[in-house]
């Protein structure tokens, strides 16, 4: 019999240890809840990326001259029954003739209508990207050099993951799981259907870019706008993986790379240091 | 009633062929890229000329620019510097300007007529020297993964149903002619595709999956420095595209000699790129204003100011109305 009860209550004890935390973390507030952020834009406004483009097929790592592109919000207009921001987006350098025009949903930045313009020796044409505003995914930018990749928003993190424990080793310990999501990506040409997976995971971003984009570390800003959200957004069998860094307060990722591209935020306007705007991006 | 029974199994018998359904597709690029030479490395025509043909292209065009602007940029002697690696008597056999010629081929239209700039005559094979090395460094959209002949390459890249889809994607569409480097071991032989034709049908008993053909028509470089116009070569491929449940294609496999005999990579490009400063890219000397210049007189430039200043203008050049989209 005692021997029972001393089971009972070494069982009772571990279960105690093993639960323990979490109603601690509980108590303190410090549960994992989902916090999200998209960006929001005012017509009229404008930002500037900067793409650096690798030679692939080069004998040597061979990195191409930057090509500085042009985000500028023209018009809210409504497209599908979608309330929309249309983003036209060119580049700098008269040169570069690749154009793109983006209708994505003022709530949530999915894409409803994407168009592509490009050079041909008979002049400029276009041609229209599928996508499916009920069935929202990662926008690429695949057969065009205008950077506009964007994941599925809002961003989420987890809250926990910024939380520094009581004992102060779970900054340490805590291992920060992404939060991932799928979604079978289908590319209808010539009546056929490709279908590939994309996947897009928010990861805890790192503290500095080893590539030197950290110095977009929002220097000045408050550590609210300094929040920043790391996305990895990936395709099957593509070997094209796509890291992007987002932060509250920027109105495009400051930084996003894939292996022969790199992107920056090089100008844009602070909205954050104007508390009387609505341009900082929005919590949910 | 024999008779009913042996029609019946005539009927059940043919019933797979009713699976075996062919389909297909092609595409053509027009006007199609030009064939040009590929300028070796090795042989260092643009430097030395050819038999018939002196001075050389970029002797003329150190001279032209002289004439232009009071001072000899230098071209030809960056070019003929083998420690620049574009002429090099002991580079391999394959390499050269493919490239460059390729993309300038897609990019820009055939120089057919002799252009006399400043009382230099720049013959149609001048020209096309000239493109070729301006278009040695451009942007472009990559597919698939260059094979370097090092562990770990994947032989069957660039997938047959990447490909498949980028056929139909820029040709099928008339969207534009791509390159594709046809040698897949670690040699790069850059040719660009402008035309198709794929047959495909679906296997006996296996409706998972599609057996294609396709006939890919590649813009020739083996031709004479003073060619014009295009001259082609044909290459058969052959490989199986997998379905899903849904007609979905989810894979493929190069099938038949296509095994080894496939495209490494593919790219398409879209547009000249400035020289990064100490790249060997591109001859860094040769100034893409006056190839221009040269090539197409003053009227393009007059149209590049002209979209530099509102590219609302380019818009509308695609047929697209700016103010029904903004």
């Amino acid at each position: 019999m005692n021997k029972k009860v001393l089971l009972v209550a070494l069982m009772f004890c571990c279960a105690t240890i093993l639960v323990a935390p979490g109603i601690m973390a509980s108590e303190n507030g410090l549960e994992p809840s989902q916090t999200g952020f998209t960006p929001t834009w005012q017509i009229g406004e404008e930002w500037v990326l900067e793409s650096s483009h690798k030679d692939l097929k080069s004998d040597v790592e061979s990195w191409q001259a930057p090509i500085q592109w042009v985000f500028k919000v023209r018009a809210i207009k409504e497209k599908n029954g979608v309330e929309c921001y249309v983003i036209h987006i060119h580049a700098n350098n008269p040169d570069v003739k690749n154009q793109a025009v983006l209708w994505l949903a003022k709530d949530d930045l999915r894409p409803v209508r994407v168009i592509d313009l490009y050079p041909t020796l008979n002049g400029m044409k276009y041609s229209e990207k599928e996508v499916d505003p009920n069935n929202p995914q990662p926008l690429l930018s695949e057969d065009t050099i205008v950077p506009y990749d964007l994941p599925v928003f809002p961003l989420e993190t987890e809250q926990a993951n910024r939380a520094q424990g009581a004992d102060g080793f779970s900054a340490y310990g805590k291992i920060k799981e992404a939060i991932g999501k799928k979604f079978a990506k289908i590319r209808n040409v010539g009546g056929l259907s490709f279908k590939r997976t994309v996947s897009q995971n928010n990861k805890q971003p790192k503290r500095q870019n080893s590539d030197g984009f950290g110095a977009y570390s929002a220097q000045g800003m408050s550590k609210d706008a300094q929040q920043a959200y790391s996305i990895e957004i990936s395709e099957e069998r593509a070997q094209n993986d796509i890291s992007q860094t987002w932060r509250q307060g920027y109105p495009w990722a400051v930084a996003s790379t894939k292996r022969d591209r790199k992107v920056r935020l090089v100008k844009y306007q602070n909205k954050t240091n104007n508390p009387n705007t609505e341009n900082g991006g929005n919590e949910q | 009633m024999r008779k009913i029974t042996l029609l019946l199994a005539f009927l059940i018998a043919l019933a797979p062929l009713s699976l075996f359904a062919q389909n297909s597709a092609s595409g053509e690029i027009k006007p199609a890229p030009w064939s040009g030479d590929w300028w070796s490395r090795k042989r260092g025509l643009l430097i030395k000329g050819w038999q018939g043909h002196q001075p050389s292209p970029f002797e003329k065009f150190d001279n032209y620019a002289k004439i232009r602007t009071g001072k000899n940029p230098g071209v030809h002697a960056w070019e003929a510097d083998t420690r620049n690696n574009h002429y090099n008597p002991n580079a391999e056999g394959w390499e050269g300007h493919c490239n460059g010629w390729a993309a300038a081929s897609i990019l820009t239209p055939e120089p057919t007529i002799t252009r006399t700039r400043a009382g230099i005559q720049f013959t149609s094979a001048d020209q096309k020297g000239l493109l070729s090395e301006q278009y040695m460094n451009c942007y472009c959209n990559f597919y698939g993964n260059r094979n370097w002949g090092k562990p770990g390459d994947d032989p069957d890249d660039i997938y047959p149903d990447e490909f498949h889809r980028l056929l139909i994607k820029y040709i099928g569409s008339g969207k534009s002619a791509m390159v594709c480097d046809i040698a897949v071991d670690r040699m790069v032989w850059n040719y660009p595709i402008y035309k198709f034709e794929s047959t495909w049908s679906t296997g006996w008993f296996d409706d998972k999956k599609l057996k294609v053909t396709t006939y890919c028509y590649y813009v020739n470089d083996d031709v004479h420095p003073d060619f014009i116009g295009c001259k082609w070569f044909k290459v058969k491929y052959t490989y199986n595209l997998f379905l899903d449940d849904r007609g979905n294609i989810v894979s493929g496999e190069w099938t038949g000699e296509s095994r080894n005999n496939h495209p490494d990579f593919v790219w398409v490009p879209t547009g000249d790129c400035t020289v990064p400063a100490n790249s060997t890219l591109e001859n860094p000397r040769l100034d893409p204003a006056l190839v221009r210049e040269i090539c197409e007189g003053p009227a393009r430039e007059t149209a590049g100011v002209r979209a530099s200043i509102n590219p609302d203008f380019s818009i509308q050049e695609a047929g697209l109305n700016p103010d029904e989209l903004f």
